[in-house]
C-alpha cells in the first residue's frame, strides 16, 4: 500500500515575477508503506521543496499529493490532521526547542493534539526511549544538554506525535561520527520497530547505503532514480554525471571490475565489501 | 620553517560552578611551523575547538604558555598583532557575515583598522580573487549559496594578511559541492598563498588531504602525525569514536582475515591496486 502518492506535482517559487523559478517539475512518485528512503540530490534539486509538500507547509502550484489515499487539499480545513500524520524534523531542530524541560519539549506536540495528560505521559516517555534519552534527562532544562543530545530531544518531540511517516532533513549535519552513528541508530531501530515510513534526506552515500531500503535521487526538479539502493548505486556513472558520488567502497568494487575482476555488482558497504572479498579470496584458495 | 605556533603544557578550563572541574585542554604541547597544513580531528568536546581559539587570544591557559609568532597570547598589548596573523573561519557562514554587499564584507575589518581607502580596494578585489569569488563581489550574500558565503567569510580573513588561518569545521553545514569548493580554496591558500592551515573537521576525507593531523581526546593529544599513519591506527580511531575512510577500513579488515596487504592504504586507487595486486597472487600464495 503506498502511503505518499504524488501525480503531476509542481511547485513554482514566484510564480509571475521575473525570479520564477520551477523547484518541482510535474512530479509522479509513488512511495510504498514501511520504507525507509534516502533522498539525495544537490542544494536546489528540489529536495527540500518536496518533503515540504508531504506535511503540508508547502501547497502545490499544481498536482496532487495523496497521503495514505487521501487528497491532501481536497479540504482544505481539514490539513491540520496531515500535519500530525507526517512529521517533518527540520534541519538543526535544536535551535527550535524553547520549554523548560526536555518532557515539556518533548509533550508540546501531543498535547497539541488534545490529548490527556495520561497519554501525553506515555507518549513523552516512549518517545524519550526511542531516541535513546534517559529518565533523568526528561527534568532537564534542554539548553543544559549536549548538541548531539538537544537534536534527540528535537526529534524525539516529533516521534512524541506518532506520524505515520517520518521524514528527517539532515538530521546529522554538524555532529561528530559517534553522535551521527548515535542518532541513525536510533532511528533504524524505531524504523525496524515501529514499521513506519521514513524518508532521510542526506549528503551522505554511506549512510544512505548503511540504513535505507530505497534511494530517491532528485535532480533538476525532478525525479532521477527511484529504486532500491542496490539498483540506485548501480548507477555510478549517471550519479557522477550529475555531480553525485556513490559511496567510496562502491566506486573501489566498480573501478575493480573495470580492470577484469568478476565481482558482485552491489557493494556498498564495507561489511559487504570484506564478506564479497573473503569469499573470492578463500574460494580461490580452496580451488 | 620556524615555529609559528607553540604550544607549550597549556591547560584550559571552562568554569562550571557545579560540576567537578574538567579541563578541557591538558597538557596540550604542540608546535607548528610556518607554511603547514594541519588537520585537527577528535569527537565533540574533546577540545579542539578549545585549543583552536587558544591559536588567536580568543582563550588562554590558565596554566603553560601559547605563542604566536614568538609571542605570548597572555601578552595583551599584543593582541592585535596575533589576532591579524591568525584569522579564524566558524561553522556557520551566516554568523560571520555582517554587511549587505560581498565586497563591503569583506573590506569590514580593514576599514575597522583603519586601512587607507585605496588599499582596502586592493587587498579585498585581491582576496575576492584567490577565493574565487570577485565576479559576485556585488551581490548580497544570501544570494550565494553556503559554500560561495563561506569563501567570502574567507577572503574577509585574507584581506588581513594573516600568517595562519585557523577553521573550525568550515564545511559541516555545507552540501558536498559546497565543500569541495572550500576545501580546494583552502589547499590553494597554502599551496600557492603560503598561508598556514590548521582545519578542525569531522570529515576524515578532508583531514587525508592534510600534511599532518592532529588527534584529540579527552583534552589531550592522542596522535600526530602524517595522515597515512595516523589513520592506519584504525582500531584505536574507533575506539574514540572517529571514522576511517572506507578504503582503509576494508584493507585493515582484509589484513585482520590473514591477506598480505600493506597497512598504510589511505585513497580509494590505492586500495584498488593493493587488492588487484592481491587477487592477482602477487603477494605470495593466498
Amino acid at each position: 500500500m503506498e502511503i505518499i502518492k504524488t501525480e503531476h506535482l509542481s511547485y513554482v517559487y514566484n510564480q509571475n515575477t521575473p525570479y520564477e523559478k520551477v523547484a518541482v517539475d510535474d512530479l509522479n512518485l509513488s512511495i510504498e508503506e514501511g520504507e525507509f528512503v534516502g533522498i539525495i540530490g544537490h542544494t536546489g534539486s528540489g529536495k527540500s521543496t518536496l518533503i515540504q509538500h508531504f506535511n503540508a507547509l508547502l501547497r502545490p502550484t499544481s498536482g496532487k499529493i495523496y497521503i495514505d489515499g487521501q487528497d491532501m487539499w481536497e479540504n482544505e480545513k481539514e490539513i491540520r490532521k496531515f500535519r500530525f500524520q507526517v512529521g517533518l524534523v527540520f534541519q538543526y531542530p535544536e535551535y527550535q526547542l524553547f520549554e523548560e524541560t526536555v518532557y515539556k519539549d518533548i509533550a508540546f506536540g501531543p498535547k497539541n493534539m488534545g490529548m490527556d495528560e495520561q497519554q501525553i505521559d506515555r507518549r513523552v516517555r516512549e518517545a524519550a526511549g526511542f531516541v535513546g534519552l534517559k529518565e533523568k534527562h526528561l527534568e532537564k532544562s534542554p539548553f543544559e544538554l549536549s548538541g548531539g543530545q538537544k537534536r534527540r530531544v528535537a526529534i524525539a518531540g516529533v516521534l512524541a506525535m506518532d506520524p505515520q511517516v517520518l521524514i528527517l532533513d539532515e538530521p546529522t549535519a554538524g555532529l561528530d561520527p559517534y553522535g551521527r552513528d548515535r542518532i541513525l541508530n536510533q532511528i533504524s531501530l524505531y524504523h525496524r520497530a515501529q514499521k513506519k515510513t521514513i524518508l532521510l534526506v542526506s549528503h551522505s552515500m554511506e549512510d544512505i547505503a548503511k540504513y535505507c531500503t530505497k534511494v530517491l535521487v532528485m535532480n533538476q526538479s525532478k525525479v532521477f532514480l527511484y529504486d532500491t539502493v542496490e539498483k540506485v548505486f548501480a548507477h555510478v556513472e549517471e550519479l557522477r554525471e550529475i555531480g553525485l558520488a556513490v559511496p567510496q567502497i562502491t566506486q573501489v568494487f566498480y573501478d575493480l571490475k573495470a580492470r577484469g575482476f568478476h565481482l558482485n555488482d552491489n557493494v556498498y558497504t564495507v561489511e559487504k565489501a570484506k564478506h564479497e572479498l573473503l569469499q573470492l579470496l578463500r574460494g580461490e584458495t580452496d580451488a | 620553517m620556524t615555529g609559528m605556533i607553540r604550544a607549550g603544557h597549556a591547560y584550559f578550563t571552562y568554569d562550571d560552578e557545579a560540576e567537578v572541574i574538567v579541563n578541557a585542554l591538558e597538557d596540550v604541547s604542540l608546535e607548528i611551523s610556518s607554511g603547514e597544513f594541519v588537520a585537527i580531528l577528535g569527537h565533540n568536546g574533546c577540545g579542539k575547538s578549545t585549543l583552536a581559539k587558544h591559536f588567536n587570544a580568543i582563550f588562554t591557559p590558565y596554566r603553560g604558555d601559547v605563542a604566536v609568532n614568538g609571542i605570548n597570547t597572555k601578552d595583551e598589548d599584543k593582541l592585535y598583532d596575533i589576532r591579524q596573523n591568525v584569522g579564524m573561519v566558524f561553522q556557520n557562514p551566516d554568523n560571520q557575515i555582517v554587511a549587505t554587499i560581498v565586497e563591503e564584507d569583506v573590506a569590514f575589518a580593514l576599514e575597522n583598522l583603519g586601512v587607507p581607502p585605496k588599499e582596502i580596494r586592493e587587498r579585498v578585489d585581491e582576496a575576492l580573487r584567490t577565493v574565487g569569488m570577485y565576479e559576485y563581489r556585488d551581490r548580497a550574500p544570501h544570494q550565494l549559496s553556503g559554500g560561495q558565503k563561506q569563501r567570502v567569510a574567507i577572503a574577509g580573513i585574507l584581506a588581513m594578511k594573516p600568517q595562519c588561518i585557523v577553521l573550525d569545521e568550515p564545511t559541516a553545514m555545507l552540501d558536498p559541492k559546497g565543500r569541495r569548493e572550500v576545501m580546494k580554496t583552502i589547499k590553494r591558500l597554502n599551496r600557492d598563498e603560503g598561508v598556514t592551515v590548521i582545519l578542525i573537521t569531522h570529515y576524515m576525507d578532508e583531514a587525508t588531504q592534510a600534511g599532518r593531523v592532529v588527534v584529540m581526546d579527552r583534552g589531550k593529544i592522542l596522535l600526530d602525525d602524517e595522515p597515512r599513519r595516523v589513520f592506519s591506527q584504525v582500531e584505536l580511531l574507533k575506539d574514540i569514536g572517529l571514522d576511517v575512510p572506507q578504503s582503509t577500513e576494508l584493507i585493515y579488515e582484509l589484513r585482520k582475515a590473514g591477506f598480505p596487504l600493506p597497512q598504510d592504504i589511505l585513497y580509494p586507487e590505492e586500495c584498488v591496486d593493493a587488492l588487484q595486486k592481491l587477487m592477482e597472487g602477487r603477494y605470495g600464495n593466498h
